[in-house]
C-alpha cells in the first residue's frame, strides 16, 4: 500500500540513477560471494507487503475495468472493452483530459523552476538561510482539505483578503475562482505553493554535491554566474530534474482534494480534471468498473511519460 | 572523485575572496523575505481564522488581523472533542509506521541496488505501478484484504499497509547505489557474512538517508487521510486528518470552522518540530543520495 | 572523507527503530477495540461529529441498553466523505448497525439492498405522525428502509436595517410569502442599499446543489416528474425557473462567487454577515452566528414562492444496514430514537427541527429563536412529495452532480436556459438509463 496524500514524496526511477563509482564493477555479479537467497531475504518484507496489500487491489482494479460493476466486488458483469469505448465517446472525458494537461503543464515546470531558483539562492551563505529553508518548506505541512478551504477564503471574490487588498488599493476585484480561466490559474498557483518547498529542498541537496572547484575554475576564466549555472550546474542536475519531473507529474495527475474543495470542478467544467472523474464514477455514480478503467488510463499516461523520460535521459547521457 | 557519498560540509565554499556583491546580496535577502512572507501567509491566515470567533475571518474590507481575537475556538474544541487522543493516535501510528517502513525500505533498497536476482526488474515495475494507480480505485479491494485479515479498527490496519512505501524504497535504492562496492567487497574479504556487511558497513553510511526517509515518511503518514478514514472506527480512535474530515465537507450540517482551524493549527506544530529537528540531516541526506 | 559514526551506533540506531516498532505494537494492541465480549449483542450507531448529538445519542443508547438487557450500544462518528466510507465498509460487511443518513444519500442504498427493511419493528402509529413527504423518505413499496428523525429547510433571511432603509416590511405569514416578481423588486432596492449585491443562496458545497430544486417546483415544474422517476427538466416551467435563476446573476443581484459549486463553505452566510447582501435564502444553521455577529439586526420571512410553494429538503434519517448482525434489535433502536418523546428531547438539545407532525416549537421548547424555529417548522409543510421522491431516489447522487454541472452553466450565462435544460436532460437520461 503506497501513500497518496497532498505532500509529494520523493520517488526515483531506474533511469536517473548516478552510476555507482568505485573500483569494482557494479553489482559484483561476476563474482558472487553471497548466498543465493540473500537478496530475497532483503527484499522479502517489501515483496511480501506488496503481495499482500498492493497486488490484489491492482489485479482487482484491472479486472474491474472490464466489468460493469456498481460498488461491491462480485456483482459485476463482464463487458469486455465497453468501459473504454464509453470513455472514448464521452465528451466530458475529453474536457477532463484537456484540463488535466493544462493543470499539469501549469504546475510541474513552475514548481520545479521556482524550487530550483530558491535552491540556487539559498546555496550560498546568506543571513537567515536556515530560517528561509524552513519557511519555504512549511506549506507542505498543512493538510490538503484545510489548505483548500483557507485558499477559498483568501481568494474569494467578495470577501477574500486578496481582493480586499486590491480593492483598497483601487485596483478592482479579480474573479480568482469565478471565471473559468482565472479559476484554473488560481488552482495552479495554490498547488505550486504546496510544492515549491519540496522541489527546493531536493535541488538544494543536489546542488551541494556539485563540485565547487568546477565553478571556481569557470569563475576564474571569467564566466558569469548565469553561464556557470547553464554550463556546469544545470547538466549535473539533470538526474534530479528527471526524478522531480516524474514525481510532480504523478502528483499533478492525482491531485484531487484541493481542487475539489476549492472549485468543485467548476465554474462549469473549467477545472474538472481526470482524477475527479475517477472519484465521481467510483463513489457518486457507483460505477466502479468505469472508474477502474479511467484509473488505468491514468496509469497508462504516467507509464508512457516515464518511458519517454527514460528515453530522453538516455539520449542526453549519450550526447554528453 | 572516488566517492559519490558527498561531503556535506563542503556545501558552501569558504570565501576568502571578497566579491563586491554586498548590495546585491541584500536585494536577494529582501526578495526572499517577500517570497517567504507570501509562502507563509496562508498558514498565518489559518491562525487568524482559528483566533476568530466562528472560525472565519471574513470581511468586506481589507484587514490582516483578527478583529476580535479569542481563544474560544481552542477551548471549545479541546473540551468537546478528544483532540489529545487524536494527536496521540496520529503520533503513535505515524511513528510506528515510519519506523517500520524505514527498516523495510532500507532492506529493499539494498537488495534492489546491490544484488541481481530473478524478478528484480519485475518487482521494480510492479512497485512503480503501485504508486501510479489512483487510490479511489484500489480503496475497496484494499479494505477487503485488511478486513479478511481481521485487522479493522486496529491501528495496525493503518500502519501495516503503509509500511510498504515505494517512495522510501526508491530513495533507499538511489542512495545504496552510491555506496561503493569496494566497501562491501572489503567486508566480505574480511570474512563478514551478508547481514554483518549490511549492518556494520553499509548502514553506518546511511545516517543521512535515514533522516530523509524519516522526514518524508513522517510527513506523508501524518497527513494520510483516505485510508485511515475507512479503516478506523470510533471517535476516540481517529487520527487527526480523519477527525478533521468528520468536521468538514458534510452536506448534513455546517462545518464548525472554528474547531477545524483550531485543530489544523495545532497539528501543524508537531510536523514543524519534526522537520526542524531533522532538517540538517535531511539536506545532508539528499546531498549524499547521489541524486546529482 | 566524511566522518562516520562507529558501526555500533548504527546498529543501535537500527535496533532502536525495531524497538520503537515493538513498543508501538504493544501499545497499539493494548489500546484496542470496543467490541463487547460474551453473549452481549453489540450495536454500533454512527452519527455526524456534532458533540451535542453524540451526547444525545449516547443518552438514548443508555436507556435502550437498560431496557434490553444483554445488549450494548456504541456511538461512532462518520465523515464528510460519506460515500467513500460507507461503500467501502459495506463491501466488507463492516458498516455500523444503525446509520444516520441524509435523504439525498439514502436512495441508492435503499435500492441496492444495503439497507434492511425495518417495518417489522416500527410501530404502526408512527406513520400517522408524519406528513406524506417525510414518510416517503424511508418508505418504499417493499418496506421501510429509514425513518426521518429531524428536518430543516430554507426560508428568507433579511437584514433589518436594510429593510428599514428601503421601507419594506417582509411578510410573516406563509400565505403572504413574496412571489418571484415581488422578491426581485425588493432585491433591486436592497442592492442599491448594500452597494454590492442583493441576496445569496445557501449552497455549501458541490454536493448541496439539490438545494436549488425547490425553485423548479415553485414554478410548477419538477426535477423528476410527479412520480419522482422521469427526468422532467424540459418542461416550460422548469426552463422558466432556470431563466429566473439566470436573472439573479445577469442583473447583479447575486454574485458569481455564490453558485452551487463554489468552494469555501456557506458563501451566502458570509456575504450576509459582511453586509454584502441584504437577504439570503438559507437554512437554520446560520442562526447561531447571526446571533453572535449581528444580534437584533436580522429577521426571517417565509421562503419565496411562485405558482406553488416549495422549500429545501434537509435533515437526517436513521436506517439499519445489512452489515448488522442484529437487525431487529437495531430496528428497535431506530424506533426508540424516532419515538415522539425521544425526538422531542433530541431536537431540544441539538436545536433541530422535528420530523413529526405533532411536534412544534412550543413542544420542543427551544432555548432561543423559538419564532424562527416555528417558521421553519411551518415551512416544512411546503416540501413537495415529488421532490422528496426525486431526492431520495436511486440515482440521485449522480443526478445531483449532473444538476450542479448544468445549473451552474446556466446561472453563469454560459448556456441559455433552453440549452442548459436540453443538455441536463440528456445527461439525466443517460444516468437513469444505466
Amino acid at each position: 500500500m503506497s501513500l497518496r496524500t497532498e505532500t509529494a514524496p520523493v520517488r526515483t526511477t531506474a533511469a536517473s540513477t548516478a552510476p555507482p563509482t568505485g573500483g569494482l564493477p557494479a553489482g559484483g555479479a561476476a563474482r558472487r560471494r553471497h548466498g543465493r537467497f540473500v537478496p530475497y531475504v532483503f527484499i522479502g518484507p517489501a515483496a511480501l507487503l506488496f503481495l499482500g496489500f498492493s497486488l490484489i487491489p491492482i489485479v482487482t482494479a484491472i479486472a474491474l475495468s472490464f466489468q460493469d460493476s456498481s460498488t461491491s466486488l462480485g456483482d459485476g458483469t463482464w463487458v469486455g472493452g465497453k468501459n473504454f469505448t464509453d470513455m472514448a465517446s464521452d465528451p466530458l472525458i475529453g474536457t477532463a483530459l484537456r484540463n488535466t494537461l493544462v493543470f499539469t503543464i501549469g504546475t510541474v515546470p513552475t514548481a520545479m523552476a521556482i524550487g530550483l531558483a530558491l535552491a540556487v539562492a539559498l546555496n550560498r551563505p546568506l543571513p537567515g538561510r536556515s530560517v528561509f529553508r524552513a519557511l519555504f518548506f512549511v506549506p507542505m505541512v498543512a493538510a490538503g482539505v484545510v489548505v483548500g478551504v483557507i485558499m477559498s477564503w483568501i481568494f474569494n471574490g467578495d470577501y477574500g483578503v486578496v481582493n480586499n487588498l486590491l480593492d483598497a488599493l483601487g485596483l478592482g476585484r479579480v474573479p480568482w475562482l469565478t471565471a473559468p480561466g482565472w479559476a484554473m490559474a488560481t488552482l495552479v498557483v495554490v498547488v505550486v505553493w504546496t510544492r515549491i518547498g519540496f522541489c527546493m529542498v531536493i535541488y538544494l541537496g543536489a546542488l551541494q554535491s556539485v563540485p565547487a572547484e568546477l565553478k571556481e575554475a569557470a569563475a576564474i576564466d571569467g564566466a558569469s554566474r548565469w553561464v556557470r549555472f547553464r554550463t556546469i550546474t544545470w547538466p549535473l542536475l539533470r538526474p534530479t530534474t528527471s526524478i522531480l519531473l516524474i514525481l510532480n507529474v504523478v502528483f499533478s495527475l492525482q491531485a484531487f482534494d484541493v481542487i475539489y474543495v476549492m472549485t468543485g470542478g467548476g465554474p462549469g467544467f473549467s477545472t474538472t480534471v481526470l482524477i475527479q472523474y475517477v472519484f465521481r464514477s467510483a463513489f457518486i455514480d457507483a460505477r466502479m468498473g468505469y472508474a477502474a478503467a479511467l484509473g488505468l488510463v491514468l496509469v497508462a499516461i504516467l507509464l508512457v511519460f516515464t518511458l519517454l523520460r527514460q528515453r530522453a535521459n538516455k539520449k542526453a547521457e549519450e550526447a554528453i | 572523485m572516488a566517492l559519490s557519498v558527498a561531503d556535506p560540509t563542503r556545501a558552501s565554499r569558504p570565501a576568502p575572496r571578497r566579491r563586491p556583491v554586498r548590495p546585491g546580496r541584500w536585494v536577494l535577502v529582501a526578495g526572499l523575505t517577500a517570497l517567504a512572507v507570501l509562502m507563509v501567509f496562508p498558514l498565518y491566515w489559518m491562525l487568524v481564522s482559528a483566533l476568530t470567533p466562528g472560525g472565519q475571518a471574513q470581511s468586506g474590507t481589507f484587514s490582516l488581523f483578527p478583529t476580535r481575537p479569542t481563544f474560544e475556538n481552542y477551548t471549545q474544541v479541546f473540551s468537546t472533542q478528544p483532540v489529545w487522543r487524536w494527536l496521540g493516535n496520529s503520533a503513535l501510528i505515524t511513528s510506528v509506521g515510519t519506523a517500520l517502513s524505514v527498516v523495510v525500505s532500507l532492506m529493499a533498497g539494498y537488495a534492489l541496488a546491490k544484488f541481481r536476482f530473478l524478478g528484480r526488474g519485475l518487482l521494480y515495475s510492479a512497485f512503480l505501478v503501485t504508486i501510479m494507480i489512483p487510490i479511489q480505485v484500489t480503496l475497496v479491494p484494499s479494505f477487503l484484504v485488511v478486513a479478511k485479515i481481521g485487522l479493522v479498527d486496529s491501528p495496525w490496519a493503518v500502519i501495516l499497509p503503509t509500511v510498504f512505501d515505494v517512495v522510501g524504497i526508491f530513495i533507499a535504492r538511489q542512495f545504496m547505489l552510491g555506496v561503493p562496492d569496494a566497501l562491501m567487497e572489503a567486508a566480505r574479504l574480511d570474512g563478514a557474512g551478508e547481514f554483518q556487511t549490511f549492518f556494520r558497513v553499509v548502514l553506518p553510511s546511511c545516517g543521512p538517508l535515514v533522516g530523509v526517509l524519516v522526514i518524508l515518511g513522517f510527513m506523508t503518514r501524518w497527513n494520510d487521510f483516505l485510508w485511515p478514514l475507512v479503516v478506523l472506527q470510533g471517535n476516540e480512535n481517529l487520527t487527526v486528518p480523519v477527525a478533521l474530515s468528520t468536521l468538514t465537507n458534510n452536506p448534513a450540517f455546517s462545518s464548525p470552522w472554528g474547531a477545524v482551524m483550531a485543530i489544523a493549527t495545532v497539528t501543524v506544530l508537531p510536523l514543524l518540530v519534526v522537520f526542524l529537528a531533522f532538517q540538517r540531516q535531511f539536506v545532508q541526506g539528499i546531498a549524499s543520495t547521489g541524486i546529482k | 572523507m566524511p566522518t562516520r559514526p562507529p558501526h555500533q551506533l548504527a546498529r543501535r540506531g537500527f535496533l532502536a527503530l525495531a524497538g520503537i516498532s515493538l513498543t508501538g505494537a504493544l501499545a497499539a494492541c493494548a489500546g484496542q477495540g470496543t467490541a463487547a465480549t460474551g453473549g452481549t449483542k453489540h450495536i454500533r450507531l454512527s452519527t455526524w461529529n456534532i458533540p451535542t448529538d453524540i451526547t444525545s445519542y449516547q443518552a438514548i443508547a443508555d436507556e435502550f441498553v437498560a431496557e434490553h438487557p444483554g445488549t450494548s450500544v456504541a456511538v461512532e462518528v462518520t465523515t464528510g466523505s460519506f460515500h467513500q466510507w460507507f461503500i467501502t465498509r459495506l463491501a466488507a460487511d463492516l458498516a455500523p448497525d444503525v446509520i444516520r443518513i441524509t435523504p439525498q444519500q439514502i436512495g441508492r442504498y435503499a435500492a441496492n439492498g444495503s439497507l434492511v427493511d425495518i417495518s417489522g419493528s416500527i410501530p404502526a402509529d408512527y406513520r400517522d405522525d408524519y406528513s406524506e413527504p417525510f414518510w416517503a423518505i424511508g418508505a418504499r413499496e417493499d418496506g421501510i428502509y429509514g425513518v426521518f428523525q429531524h428536518t430543516d429547510n430554507f426560508i428568507t433571511y433579511y437584514n433589518r436595517e436594510v429593510m428599514e432603509q428601503i421601507g419594506v416590511t417582509p411578510p410573516s405569514r406563509l400565505e403572504d410569502a413574496w412571489t418571484w416578481d415581488e422578491f426581485l423588486d425588493v432585491a433591486k432596492e436592497v442592492k442599491q442599499v448594500t452597494g454590492k449585491y442583493a441576496f445569496g443562496y445557501g449552497w455549501s458545497s458541490a454536493e448541496t446543489a439539490y438545494r436549488w430544486l425547490p425553485i423548479i417546483h415553485q414554478n410548477g415544474g419538477a426535477f423528476l416528474g410527479e412520480d419522482g422517476l422521469t427526468p422532467s427538466m424540459d418542461t416550460p416551467e422548469a426552463i422558466d425557473a432556470l431563466a429566473f435563476g439566470r436573472k439573479w446573476y445577469a442583473e447583479g443581484l447575486a454574485t458569481t462567487g455564490n453558485i452551487s459549486k463554489s468552494g469555501g463553505g456557506d458563501v451566502a452566510r458570509n456575504l450576509f454577515l459582511t453586509g454584502q447582501v441584504g437577504m439570503m435564502l438559507n437554512n437554520p444553521e446560520s442562526i447561531v452566528q447571526l446571533d453572535t455577529d449581528m444580534p437584533d439586526n436580522w429577521g426571517t420571512a417565509p421562503m419565496i414562492r411562485n405558482v406553488g410553494q416549495a422549500s429545501d429538503l434537509g435533515g437526517n434519517a436513521l436506517a439499519v444496514t445489512k452489515s448488522s448482525k442484529h437487525p431487529e434489535l437495531a430496528a428497535e433502536l431506530v424506533a426508540m430514537i424516532t419515538s415522539r418523546s425521544q425526538m422531542q428531547r433530541f431536537c431540544h438539545d441539538g436545536n433541530w427541527l422535528p420530523a413529526r407532525k405533532s411536534l412544534d416549537a412550543a413542544d420542543i421548547g427551544y432555548q432561543a429563536n423559538s419564532d424562527t424555529m416555528q417558521r421553519f417548522i411551518d415551512q416544512g409543510s411546503t416540501i413537495p412529495l415529488s421532490m422528496v421522491k426525486a431526492e431520495s431516489g436511486q440515482y440521485f447522487s449522480s443526478l445531483n452532480a449532473v444538476f450542479a454541472d448544468y445549473l451552474d452553466l446556466c446561472l453563469l450565462g454560459q448556456l441559455s436556459p433552453k440549452e442548459a435544460s436540453a443538455q441536463m436532460m440528456e445527461a439525466m437520461r443517460s444516468v437513469t438509463a444505466n
